[in-house]
Order: C-alpha cells, then structure tokens, then sequence
C-alpha cells in the first residue's frame, strides 16, 4: 500500500472519530513536523509546542482536508502559517535563552555548542529563507512542493532558498 | 559539481542532521492526544450547554403555567413536585451526558 493511500485510509478513521488512527497520523508525521518547526523556530521548545498545536488543530480541521492524499503538505502548510502566527512571542522567547546562554557560557558541552552554533546561524536567516531552506535543503522537498506548502511563488521561493543557503555556508565558514 | 559545492553540501547536511527531531517520540505523542481529548471535552461540553440554553428558552414560556399549577395545590405536595421535577430531569440530563444522546422516559398509561 503506498503511503499516500494508508495516509487516506488514517485519515478516513480518524474523521469517523478513531483516536488510534490520529495518533498514528501523528507518529508518522511527527519528527519531519517537528524538524521543519525546530529550524524555523529555532528554540526547541517552542517548536515542540508549536508541534502539538500544529497537530490539535489538523485534529480540529480534519473534514476541511479535502485531498487526504496531500497530507503532509497541508500538515506543513499549517505549521507555517502558525508560526508565522507566534512569530513574536517566539522572539521574545529567543532572546530569553540567548540571555541565559550567554550566561551559562562555562558550562556547555559539544553538544550544546552544536545547538547553539546551529540556533545563530539559522538567526541570520529571515523566517522565508527558513522556512525555503528547512523544506528543500534538509526535508528534500521539490521547489514546486514547498513553494505551494509555503504559499509563494515558485521564483521567490527559489530566491529564498538560495540566499539562504548562500548565508548559512557563510556563517559555517564553508565558504571556498 | 565542484569540490567547494561538495563540501558545502557535506557541512550543510550535517548541521541539517543535528537539528533533526527523533523518528518517534512517545512523549510527543501522548502530548498531542492530551490535548486532542481536551478540546473534545470542551467542544462536548459548549455543544451540551447550548442545548441545555435552548431547552431553557423553549421551556420559559411554560412557567407561568407551572406557577398557577403550583398554587392550586398545597405548598408541601408543591414542593415535593418540584423536587421530584428537578431530580428527574437531572437524571436525564447525567444520563445523556454519559451517552451522548437524549433517553425520554417512556410513559406508558395502560
């Protein structure tokens, strides 16, 4: 069965009011939900958060969904209209753990340099450039896909996704 | 494709990969399906109280009739109709509540 088609049959189930079948919408849609939340968000727990609302209000909307084949991209589609949504409050959260970082500077290990390492260079991105490059260059979405989940036209987005990528290599130092 | 993209490309997709969530968080999960029985207990709950709101419009316009009703008989046997109304009509509503849907008592004269 291909995947599209379980996705129809999952969604079938859980309209008619199955919980088993959502939650297994939500563990196969989770962690490229969640990834693609975590790089436009940049602080985790935000993005986890954000996560769960995303999947509540598929839960709420699932009768609007009109081609149960499109799942994912639609399950896409709402996570970035809200985070575009909580844009402002997840900035707020963002320099509170700068701040705390920056307080905490002795204490991190590779780990956590990575993260944060990871956190400032997605900051110098603007949240399109984000949003283009978390879905074509690490999700591996077509321009096409993305530029339709991301509601823009495929030649911005393109522009998007290669200034982004242009501005990451810079700040990695992976420039020549 | 030139030795710099490759390199460019090898960096980029490790910094991708340090980013990733896990395949299966069960956490997560749970999270989202607290949440889901949440906002279904509270949608249940507005679609019953609207009920209980219409029932109560549709049943204001007989208390004056139940008020004459009242005054004809005594004030004890009043009371204890009033009580016996109200614990019926409870029962009813738990009872739906709990099956979501409306039983009326059948009322057989014969």
């Amino acid at each position: 069965m291909s995947p599209h088609a379980d996705d129809a049959a999952l969604v079938a189930a859980a309209r008619s009011g199955s919980d088993a079948a959502f939650a297994r919408i939500v563990d196969r849609y989770q962690a490229p939900v969640r990834s693609f939340l975590r790089r436009i968000c940049i602080n985790e727990a935000d993005a986890d958060d954000l996560a769960q609302e995303v999947f509540l209000s598929a839960w709420t909307r699932l009768r609007l969904l009109q081609d149960a084949g499109r799942l994912k991209s639609w399950l896409f589609g709402i996570a970035w209209r809200q985070s575009k949504m909580r844009a402002r409050s997840m900035a707020r959260s963002r320099q509170r753990d700068q701040a705390w970082h920056e307080l905490q500077d002795d204490r991190t290990d590779s780990a956590q340099e990575m993260n944060l390492a990871m956190q400032q260079a997605l900051a110098e991105l603007t949240p399109e450039q984000r949003a283009g490059v978390a879905l074509c260059l690490a999700g591996g979405w077509s321009h096409a896909e993305a530029a339709e989940v991301l509601d823009m036209p495929l030649g911005t987005l393109k522009s998007h996704v290669t200034r982004g990528r242009a501005r990451l290599v810079a700040v990695l130092g992976v420039g020549e | 494709m030139s030795t710099t993209d490759h390199n460019q490309d090898a960096v980029l997709s490790a910094f991708f990969e340090a980013g990733e969530a896990p395949a299966m968080d069960l956490r997560f999960r749970l999270g989202v399906m607290e949440r889901v029985a949440r906002r279904r207990f509270l949608v249940s709950l507005t679609v019953r109280l609207a009920g209980v709101a219409v029932l109560a419009a549709l049943a204001a316009p007989l208390v004056p009739v139940s008020g004459h009703l009242l005054g004809v008989v005594s004030p004890e046997l009043a009371v204890l109709a009033v009580v016996a109304c109200l614990t019926g009509l409870a029962a009813i509503a738990a009872q739906a509540w709990l099956d979501g849907r409306i039983h009326l008592p059948r009322l057989r004269l014969f």
